[in-house]
């Protein structure tokens, strides 16, 4: 009933008379921001049909972002004004490398939480030891499937499927927590089974499975409808079998903030490459511009005009998530709304439905045999996972013969190990799983090698998640 | 660290609950009969 409720607008609705109240039910915006997001470029090397801020057809335009020290004095406003949890987006953020390194440090310093998107392609091995550095960083990295083919046909670039699993092997390697995201679409959502085992294998912290919302360049067609039960099914037979180590979160529909806009306002703001104050990626309406107004100044309006009759006919317009392709005004594929120009009436704002976008690239890694194109991803997945180093984490081993008990010095946690898991302990000190896997195929020479590697791996991979083992790269 | 090395068990991990304070701790704390999980080899209702 709460996932129906998540997902209806007229159940949302009727919920909501009948007195239910949510989690995030809240009358009017909180004194100051609790959260804040920073798109900081419109521009993206990658050209996604589905992409929620429609970069590529920014990138074409080549329309322009806010210069350096002005970002600067946002993120430092952002802290100033309590905000405790801050996301670096874009586009893709890493066009604007070094802005987005000096935020990190000057906000690391900060103890806000922070979360950077990216779709990878840039995160070198320099990049990936500064990002290290950060602390508390949770990097988001966009991946749309189990293989080459599918990743690059949705992303509209060859290469990016390796870029951004290389990405993710970099970041583990160093210790950085890394959660992936998923856009599930008609074509990928068959193969998300595949996709999960191999996210397991390469040893992501957690992976975010979100069905394209239908803004942005979504908007302008296609089907982007998915099997969300489908989709459920298969986190929870995935769960059963891997247990918690790899949190599997499925977005969920927007009902939750659109269908009951009063009882809905927001926590967070959302800054957009212009300057341009939103509330989140849902409302096309602006609430000033930080560059110029400054944020406070613009939480300010958020509170005063969240009750607007302009937004609230809006979203009573949304009969459901679908709906929002063909609202009147459609966040980012039309020019954003200020709020507050008076009437009732949504004054007009220009569509970008039109404009033209870069064409997609075919992908060149593709074998067109689905199941060798997946045996390949398989294979280098599985490559990155066994050349990881691990050395022993703060943690101090007890008992013996059999039966050992490790606890984890930060945590308290106690963990026991067989013999087994306890000699792939020692082995993983100071060694990658492939190293560990030699050695102890010498000892159980009876023994399938595939066998051994996924037990080597997984053992390593739930050490790791203890904080038994860590990656030889963290600090 | 040794293991039996004439077969292969395949690896074990298991998280001890926590829920009263650190594992081993209230293993030692608790009236007997102690808590199962540190006498693996004790019938049940030896304990």
């Amino acid at each position: 009933m709460r996932r129906l409720i998540d997902e209806s607008f007229t159940l949302r609705r009727l919920a909501r008379r009948a007195g239910w109240r949510s989690h995030h039910m809240r009358d009017r915006p909180p004194a100051r921001p609790v959260g804040a997001k920073l798109e900081l470029t419109h521009a993206c090397n990658l050209r996604c049909g589905f992409c929620y801020t429609d970069s590529p057809r920014h990138t074409l335009l080549r329309t322009p972002d806010l210069p350096d020290e002005a970002w600067h004095r946002i993120a430092t406003e952002a802290a100033d004004l309590g905000v405790i949890e801050l996301v670096l987006s874009g586009g893709e953020p890493f066009l604007r490398r070094d802005l987005v390194v000096s935020l990190l440090d000057a906000l690391g310093e900060r103890d806000v939480g922070l979360t950077l998107n990216t779709n990878g392609w840039f995160v070198d091995d320099a990049l990936a030891d500064r990002l290290a550095e950060v602390p508390g960083l949770m990097v988001d990295i966009s991946i749309d499937g189990a293989t080459p083919a599918l990743h690059d046909t949705s992303r509209g670039v060859p290469g990016s499927w390796r870029r951004a699993v290389g990405a993710v092997g970099r970041l583990l390697d160093r210790g950085v927590p890394v959660q992936v995201v998923h856009v599930v679409t008609p074509v990928n959502q068959g193969s998300f089974e595949a996709f999960l085992e191999q996210m397991w294998t390469l040893g992501v912290t957690s992976v975010r499975a979100t069905p394209v919302v239908e803004v942005g360049a979504a908007a302008r067609g296609g089907s982007w409808k998915v099997n969300r039960d489908r989709l459920r099914r298969t986190i929870r037979a995935f769960q059963r079998s891997h247990g918690e180590g790899m949190r599997v979160l499925l977005q969920p529909g927007n009902a939750g903030v659109l269908a009951i806009h009063d009882q809905a306002a927001p926590a967070s703001m959302l800054v957009r490459p212009t300057g341009a104050v939103m509330t989140d990626s849902l409302h096309p309406f602006t609430f000033g511009n930080a560059a110029e107004d400054g944020l406070e100044a613009c939480w300010r309006q958020v509170r005063e005009r969240w009750s607007d009759p302009q937004i609230s006919r809006w979203a009573g317009s949304l009969r459901r998530s679908s709906d929002l392709a063909s609202a009147s005004v459609v966040p980012y594929l039309h020019d954003e709304i200020p709020v507050g120009t008076g009437g009732t009436q949504l004054p007009t704002s220009a569509s970008h439905a039109s404009d033209p976008v870069p064409e997609k690239a075919q992908p060149k890694d593709d074998s067109g045999d689905p199941a060798a194109n997946l045996d390949r991803a398989r294979e280098h997945v599985r490559r990155l996972a066994l050349d990881r180093r691990y050395r022993l984490g703060p943690a101090r081993v007890g008992g013996g013969e059999g039966d050992f008990y490790v606890r984890q010095t930060e945590s308290g946690q106690v963990v026991r190990l067989n013999g087994t898991a306890a000699l792939m302990l020692e082995e993983l000190d100071d060694a990658t799983p492939a190293e560990a896997v030699g050695r102890l195929a010498e000892r159980f020479s009876g023994l399938e090698r595939s066998r051994l590697e996924a037990d080597v791996l997984d053992t390593g991979r739930s050490l790791a998640r203890q904080g038994i083992l860590v990656p030889a790269g963290s600090r | 660290m040794s293991a039996d090395d004439r077969a292969y068990e395949p690896p074990e991990i298991e998280e001890l609950p926590a829920d009263d304070g650190p594992a081993v701790t209230a293993a030692i704390q608790s009236v007997p009969p102690l808590a199962a999980e540190w006498r693996r080899d004790a019938a049940p209702e030896d304990d």
